[in-house]
């Protein structure tokens, strides 16, 4: 019998070749898609679990007015979390490239800038089992001066060489020794590296002597014993800390990440890499489960379109004795056959459209790696053919084989009336996509635009914070200027596009405020036109004195308008009051101006209160304010230039409008993926519809061919036959415009600046799911309408 | 007796008027007959097949086949009957598109859940007994009316049903064709299978043993041949 069901059900899908490419063609894309996204969703969910005790291994970070701190300082480890029995072990982890900018590492004459180097405690592999190709987990890190390097890192110095016992000279004057290689590490790791250092030859020389209060820049990681809780640990932590006699009072929250959520759940100050986030997980499986649906429902579509023809069947096969069970098999195994196709295909194409994938998911996913992936999907399908065929299985099967001897198959109970129905819900769904893409775009196109209260363009961000290179800046700086093609240059300790240094400040009043600060110079304000409000000629006048130490600078600052309003004062009143910012020398110093706000962090954040500070210890950067449009050739001056001052430090640069983008880097990408994915699901409900308009005018022949005998213009049939579709469109658009309302209000309630929901972006989407719908069923209504009359009359 | 029809009426609403299909219609039928249905169109005489076949519902009266209150069956008895004691014959064949002839044939038997052999000595019986073997694995499309009518009877047949109703066999066929398809329920007939018929053509009707005259859903006795 099954044999039967799958020849008939090839059969039928020769014989009806139209809905058949429709169906295959739109599930072959739905799947590809849902491969897709389910893939990424995988990769996403399986972060960090590739350590053999992941479960137990934490990060200890500090919550802190809804924010998180993830680097912390050194001495913790030693000073509290090597007293608790219940931690097995705990290893520190601390990022080069977050304060030194790039270091040159070199092997003979192969020298390289762009290694992600790690310091870490010589314990990390007990705890990150990282498979190792040679060495010993528990020796590698022990001596000072040993370096793990990853295989691509040991390949690029050493090539096949075995690079054991190999030396690597850092910054051209430590020795490091190859004393192990790791294996390739895992996309789905929260941390990446080229080189693993061990802690003991870190260039600040004994870090285990910082106090707790200071070197805000190390990961900590505990791995616990089975059967603790982290709950117990966290209070062991503060019973530890309320024990030390500290000189501030402090009282942070401690809290602990579990490895595995860190990727998807953590978005604090100074992550190691940018993680990913669950609201996308969420996301991308809705619009997968949608873009499913949508596909689906053209499966049921096309049945009903079907329907007429195949009710003869259905009754034939009644009237010689089918159950209606075996009939219903009989559909299963036709929407089985058609869902399996598509399976097929969508596999190969998945491999041909891998890279296009790559580029836009920024994810590589081998679908052929994971020997559950492919049985898991596969099921998937299985069960999405037996949905899809159950519809119109149970609709169709229904007919009563009278109606076959009497022939009146038009008028027998077989018409779907919901086909209506899914056709608006395919247009909720195109118009939402739409509504959506419009939203994120213009949210997008806002945040490039907006005025940020400094001007970006044409500004080129230096790297200048080399140890060798801290006397030298000044005349860097000034060698630069000197030239017609730069207009200004400012020295400063952070890219003033992302400022994320914060500290405590207090206030005249006694009060304590949480402040950004930064250090720059007074040429800073010109560089990137900032507006001053207050205090012009003075912020002019300050001499940065780099020969003054630390214990005798007087210090003196700059805040923005935020500031005032939080110190509740207006600018000509702050002038000379005497605050004391949290670091440094702490000595009381005047604010001596006052700036205008400007967004000195992403727009997803307010405009807080800053403070700017003249120390010039903390300098790290040097913007270049560009006047001309030979951008090339200034570039060419400017590395000139460093060659002669710096040597060959490394040249790294980028530009101030660039660092301004990829803060948007995740929302730039997931406004791309959502584009995609709304055409996507546009171009498969368009099949459908235009499946379904071949079988509505062609039952409407006869009704056709008697309007125009009575003398109905090509114009009025068109018209007539347009408008029973476009009915449902505006129903969609009428479902779909508050609930995509809703729906990106709540998005844009992610940005501190975000762009309105006017009302010609709901109407820009009904009139381009309008204008495809028009498109989609014009060719065959004009067809029908232009036909001749006696042609469709005669073959009634 | 292999089935009886007592005082059967049958409407439809139309317009708020009861339009009768059938009008309080007896009708005996033993087995070996073979009746032809005669009436002008819209006299009901597909509506009656539709009855007798248990395809269609009748609104009153008592259907008795063989030893069933067919009125007091369910649905899904009512099918079972059909499907075991009762082949059709349509005017426009009603082959399955897709399969071909032997497939056709092979279908009921499936349905019935005969064993695979069996199912392949009946159809090679069936198809040697129509003298069709030479066209098992053509598609209906690739038959003239006269072998796909062929093909239909053979496939009402295939089951060994009781009862062969046959809804104007012929009415697409041209006469040599119409002759054959006759001569082969006369055989049949004569083999002792039951046959109704319903036929617009008097030369047709006259093959039969008996004739039922039907207008507007009644039966009208004329002179009885």
């Amino acid at each position: 019998m099954l044999k039967n069901h799958f020849k008939s059900a090839f059969r039928n899908l020769i014989k009806y070749k139209v809905g058949s490419t429709i169906n295959v063609a739109g599930l072959t894309v739905a799947l590809l898609t849902t491969f897709v996204i389910y893939s990424w969703v995988k990769h996403e969910l399986s972060y960090d679990s590739m350590h053999e005790d992941s479960d137990q291994v934490y990060r200890l970070v500090i919550d802190q007015d809804d924010e998180q701190l993830i680097s912390l300082s050194p001495a913790i480890k030693t000073r509290l979390l090597d007293n608790i029995p219940e931690i097995e072990n705990s290893v520190r982890l601390f990022k080069a490239s977050v304060v030194g900018g790039k270091t040159k590492v070199a092997h003979e004459n192969k020298v390289f800038t762009n290694n992600e180097i790690v310091y870490t405690d010589e314990n990390f592999f007990s705890i990150f089992s990282f498979p190792l190709v040679y060495g010993d987990k528990n020796e590698i890190l022990k001596k000072p001066n040993a370096v793990v390097l990853t295989e691509e890192t040991a390949e690029k110095y050493f090539g096949s060489e075995d690079p054991v016992g190999k030396t690597l000279m850092v910054s051209n004057k430590n020795l490091l020794e190859v004393t192990g290689v790791v294996e390739s590490l895992p996309s789905n790791s929260h941390f990446h590296f080229d080189m693993l250092v061990s802690m003991k030859s870190h260039p600040w020389g004994n870090i285990d002597r910082t106090g707790l209060g200071s070197g805000y820049v190390y990961y900590n990681y505990i791995k616990i014993y089975k059967d603790s809780s982290p709950a117990s640990i966290i209070e062991k932590i503060n019973e530890q800390l309320a024990g030390i006699e500290l000189s501030w009072d402090w009282d942070p929250m401690f809290g602990l990440q579990p490895i595995k959520d860190i990727h998807l759940h953590s978005d604090g100050w100074g992550e190691f890499e940018a993680n990913g986030s669950m609201t996308f997980v969420y996301v991308f499986v809705s619009i997968g489960f949608l873009v499913l649906l949508i596909a689906a429902i053209n499966y049921i579509n096309m049945a009903a379109a079907y329907s007429l023809k195949r009710s003869k069947e259905i009754g034939i096969r009644k009237t010689i004795g089918a159950e209606r069970k075996q009939l219903i098999v009989g559909f299963l195994v036709e929407s089985l056959v058609v869902v399996l196709t598509a399976f097929i295909l969508a596999l190969f194409i998945n491999e041909l459209v891998k890279p296009a994938v790559h580029y836009i998911t920024g994810t590589s996913i081998n679908i052929w790696n994971n020997e559950y992936w492919i049985a898991q999907v596969f099921l998937c399908t299985l069960v999405l053919g037996v949905i899809i065929g159950f519809f119109p299985a149970l609709f169709l099967t229904r007919v009563s084989p009278s109606s076959l001897i009497t022939s009146k198959f038009t008028k027998t109970g077989t018409r779907f009336d919901f086909k209506n129905l899914l056709l608006t819900i395919q247009f909720c769904i195109s118009i939402f996509l739409i509504i959506g893409t419009i939203v994120v775009y213009n949210q997008m196109q806002y945040m490039q635009n907006k005025k940020l209260g400094y001007d970006k363009e044409q500004v080129f961000v230096l790297h200048t914070g080399y140890e060798n290179l801290k006397n030298k800046t000044e005349l860097l700086k000034q060698t630069l200027v000197g030239d017609s093609k730069i207009v200004n240059a400012s020295l400063l300790s952070q890219i003033p596009s992302n400022i994320s240094t914060g500290e405590g400040v207090n206030l005249p009043d006694g009060n304590r405020i949480e402040v950004s600060f930064m250090s720059v110079d007074k040429d800073f304000f010109r560089t990137l036109s900032v507006d001053i409000i207050e205090g012009e000629e003075r912020i002019g006048q300050v001499k940065i004195d780099p020969d003054i130490s630390e214990e005798n600078r007087k210090n003196q600052f700059v805040v923005n308008r935020s500031f005032l309003s939080k110190m509740e004062v207006n600018a000509e009143d702050a002038i000379n009051k005497n605050i004391v910012i949290r670091h440094g020398n702490m000595q009381p110093g005047p604010i001596i101006g006052v700036i205008d706000d400007f967004h000195f962090q992403s727009l997803h954040n307010p405009i807080g209160p800053l403070v700017l500070e003249f120390t010039p210890h903390n300098f790290q950067h040097l913007l270049v304010k560009l006047n001309t449009d030979d951008i090339k050739a200034t570039m060419g001056f400017i590395e000139n230039t460093w060659k002669n001052i710096a040597g060959d430090l490394p040249f790294d640069y980028q530009f101030l409008d660039e660092t301004y983008n990829a803060l948007y880097k995740e929302e730039t990408k997931v406004s791309y993926l959502i584009l995609t994915l709304s055409i996507i699901s546009i171009v498969i409900g368009s099949i459908g519809l235009f499946g379904l308009s071949l079988f509505f005018v062609e039952r409407k022949t006869k009704e056709i061919g008697i309007r125009k005998v009575m003398g109905a213009s090509v114009l009025k049939i068109f018209t007539i036959l347009t408008k029973s579709f476009t009915k449902w469109v505006l129903i969609a658009n009428i479902i779909t415009w508050p609930i995509g309302y809703y729906i990106m209000s709540r998005w844009l309630e992610n940005f501190a600046y975000k762009t309105t929901l006017s009302w010609w972006i709901f109407a820009l989407a009904g009139a381009i799911a309008m204008a495809i719908a028009l498109v989609t069923v014009s060719w065959q209504s004009f067809r029908a309408a232009i036909a001749n009359p006696v042609e469709s009359l005669r073959n009634e | 007796m292999l089935l009886q029809l007592n005082n059967i009426f049958k409407w439809v609403n139309s317009g708020g008027q009861r339009i009768f299909l059938l009008k309080d219609l007896n009708l005996e039928v033993e087995e070996g007959e073979f009746i032809s249905v005669m009436g002008p169109s819209g006299s009901g005489k597909s509506t009656l097949l539709n009855v007798i076949g248990m395809l269609d519902n009748f609104d009153e009266g008592e259907y008795h086949f063989l030893d069933e209150s067919v009125h007091n069956l369910k649905e899904k008895h009512r099918a079972n009957l059909y499907k075991e004691y009762i082949g059709f014959v349509f005017q426009s064949y009603h082959l399955l598109d897709e399969l071909t002839v032997k497939e056709n044939l092979e279908m009921p038997l499936l349905y019935k859940k005969y064993k695979s052999s069996e199912r392949k000595a009946m159809v090679a019986d069936m198809l040697d007994r129509f003298n069709i073997v030479g066209k098992k694995d053509l598609f209906p499309a690739q038959l003239s009316g006269g072998q796909q009518q062929l093909v239909g009877v053979a496939r009402a047949l295939i089951a060994n049903p009781k009862l062969i109703l046959a809804d104007e066999p012929t009415g697409n066929l041209n006469s040599t064709q119409s002759k054959e398809i006759m001569e082969l329920f006369k055989q049949l007939n004569q083999e002792g299978v039951t046959i109704v018929q319903v036929t617009h053509s008097k030369k047709n009707a006259a093959y039969g043993s008996r004739i039922i005259n039907l207008l507007d859903g009644r039966r009208i006795i004329q002179n009885v041949t």
